[in-house]
């Protein structure tokens, strides 16, 4: 009770308190959107729908031996045999630079079988990449490893940074919690003393300043992310009109900043109320 | 009810508040604290209700060793001791009754639970009518009784007074005492720290006279 009238009484004085923390964390959902939305647009980049097997000889009986056994493996949806001929034409459906490319003569080019795929996760992919070495006439399997490698490490530096992001957002917001209670208990230091002198003990004395800061987190964190949700919504609307739709970020991702940010404010106003009660120790130098 | 063994007193090395103090106050005693400035008597008071801690010595309040006292415990050893100060140490920016209100919050007591309690008091100290007024806008004497509601409303055992009357005319101050010394007859053990001569002749008690920290007089009213 006593914490809920604290906080409507610093209501006017912590309004600049209000504004940083709200801009911080709409800050902060800025880039956690961004990492979002690259890491969906990473996640159907590299999803693995085909694997390439590439064989070392290759007349026609072998070639048609191997795609009985590739369609046999489990995941295995299709097969498409590319014959030299074929691996020209491709690259030269699929590519735009590359000069020169109809001088070379068709046996430069490999004989290979498009495998589809059902199989779901890289790691059944590299099971299934591992039994197909096993076949004879294969030279080499690929699904684009090199490339998705990369992808994946877009992904996780992109992860990294959000986190990254998150624990100095949640330094800035303790630091901003931290300074707004102790100028609110430089203004009741008065009150702290009465407290003291007529028998408050501690915890009734911290206990209004920590929940006022709580209150104070809470309703922020929770007003910055329904205004950023409101911008994102509207950015979206706008996007749809040009047949794009940015993914946002699930609930979840909202309930645990709002959880860890009030955790982190919850230990700063905790740690300015206690040091600064020890600091008032004596009744008797109001 | 108040026992002094032996008790120093020093906040800086080699500099003692108090030395080698040893007295008792019995329930209901009516004590003037007196000697010059710096002779140490808000120390003592200090030590009784454990807003410091003897550096040598026992000081027991009420059968308390204060020293066995544990950080959580004071706040509960204090409800036990109404303080009053010359400054009066009240809230400017809050009204009569808040200040006196907020010495009842401790206890976690609503507003209308302590009304009567703090009207009643406040009509027996002759400022009823100045409940709603902001501390700020009342004179020291005004001030120093609202100081006294709130020493009172918890129902202490002891009243502390250090200068209670320090800043007041001479009319003001005879009637803090007038109320004080109501209480002394109710039967509440009172300490008043105080350089006022003319209250201590209107007003006769046991007096216990420091200089450099030490006792150098204790005598009761009777023997003066």
């Amino acid at each position: 009770m006593r914490g809920f009238r604290n906080f409507l009484r610093d209501f006017k004085s912590n309004i600049v308190t209000f504004i940083t923390i709200i801009t911080l964390i709409i800050l902060f959902n800025i880039f956690n959107l961004t990492s979002v939305v690259i890491s969906s647009f990473l996640s159907s980049t590299t999803s693995v729908d085909s694997i390439r097997v590439y064989m070392l000889d290759a007349d026609k009986g072998d070639i048609s031996k191997l795609s009985t056994d590739l369609i046999s493996f489990d995941g295995v949806v299709d097969v498409q045999i590319f014959l030299p001929s074929d691996s020209k034409k491709f690259i030269e459906a699929n590519t735009s630079n590359i000069k020169g490319l109809d001088k070379f003569s068709e046996q430069f080019f490999p004989t290979f079988i498009d495998v589809k795929l059902n199989a779901e996760g890289i790691d059944n992919i590299k099971v299934l990449k591992e039994e197909m070495y096993k076949l004879s006439n294969v030279e080499f399997v690929s699904y684009g490893e090199k490339v998705l490698g990369k992808f994946f490490q877009i992904k996780f530096i992109t992860n990294v940074f959000i986190i990254v992001l998150l624990i100095l957002v949640c330094l800035s917001l303790a630091s901003v919690i931290f300074n707004a209670t102790r100028i609110s208990l430089y203004k009741y230091n008065e009150e702290m003393k009465v407290y003291l002198l007529v028998g408050g003990t501690r915890p009734f004395i911290s206990m209004p300043y920590i929940f006022s800061s709580m209150i104070t987190s809470l309703v922020t964190s929770i007003l910055a992310i329904v205004i950023f949700v409101m911008l994102s919504s509207f950015l979206n609307s706008l996007l749809v009109d040009i047949d794009i739709f940015m993914k946002t970020p699930p609930v979840w991702h909202y309930i645990f900043q709002i959880i860890i940010l009030n955790i982190f404010s919850l230990i700063s106003s905790a740690i300015s109320v206690v040091l600064f009660i020890k600091r008032v120790s004596s009744v008797n130098d109001v | 009810m108040i026992n002094f063994t032996d008790v120093n007193l020093s906040f800086t090395a080699g500099m003692n508040a108090l030395n080698g103090v040893d007295l008792e106050i019995t329930r209901g005693e009516f004590v003037y604290v007196i000697g010059k400035s710096g002779a140490g008597k808000s120390s003592f008071l200090r030590l009784i209700y454990a807003d410091v801690m003897p550096t040598r010595g026992l000081v027991k309040v009420d059968g308390c060793d204060i020293r066995s006292l544990g950080r959580l415990q004071i706040p509960y050893f204090r409800r036990k001791i109404g303080i009053i100060f010359q400054d009066y140490k009240l809230i400017e920016s809050c009204t009569v009754f808040d200040n006196i209100k907020l010495a009842t919050d401790i206890y976690y007591k609503l507003r209308s639970e302590v009304k009567d309690d703090i009207y009643l008091l406040l009509r027996d100290v002759g400022i009823f009518e100045k409940r709603d007024e902001l501390v700020c806008n009342l004179s020291g004497g005004e001030k120093q009784r609202v100081a006294i509601v709130r020493a009172l409303i918890n129902n202490p055992q002891v009243i502390i007074a250090d200068e209670p009357t320090g800043n007041l005319d001479h009319e003001t101050a005879e009637n803090i005492m007038q109320i004080l010394n109501k209480l002394r007859l109710a039967g509440t053990t009172i300490l008043i720290a105080t350089h006022d001569d003319n209250i201590r002749q209107r007003y006769p008690a046991r007096e216990i006279r420091l200089d450099k920290g030490k006792v150098i007089s204790d005598m009761g009213a009777d023997s003066e």
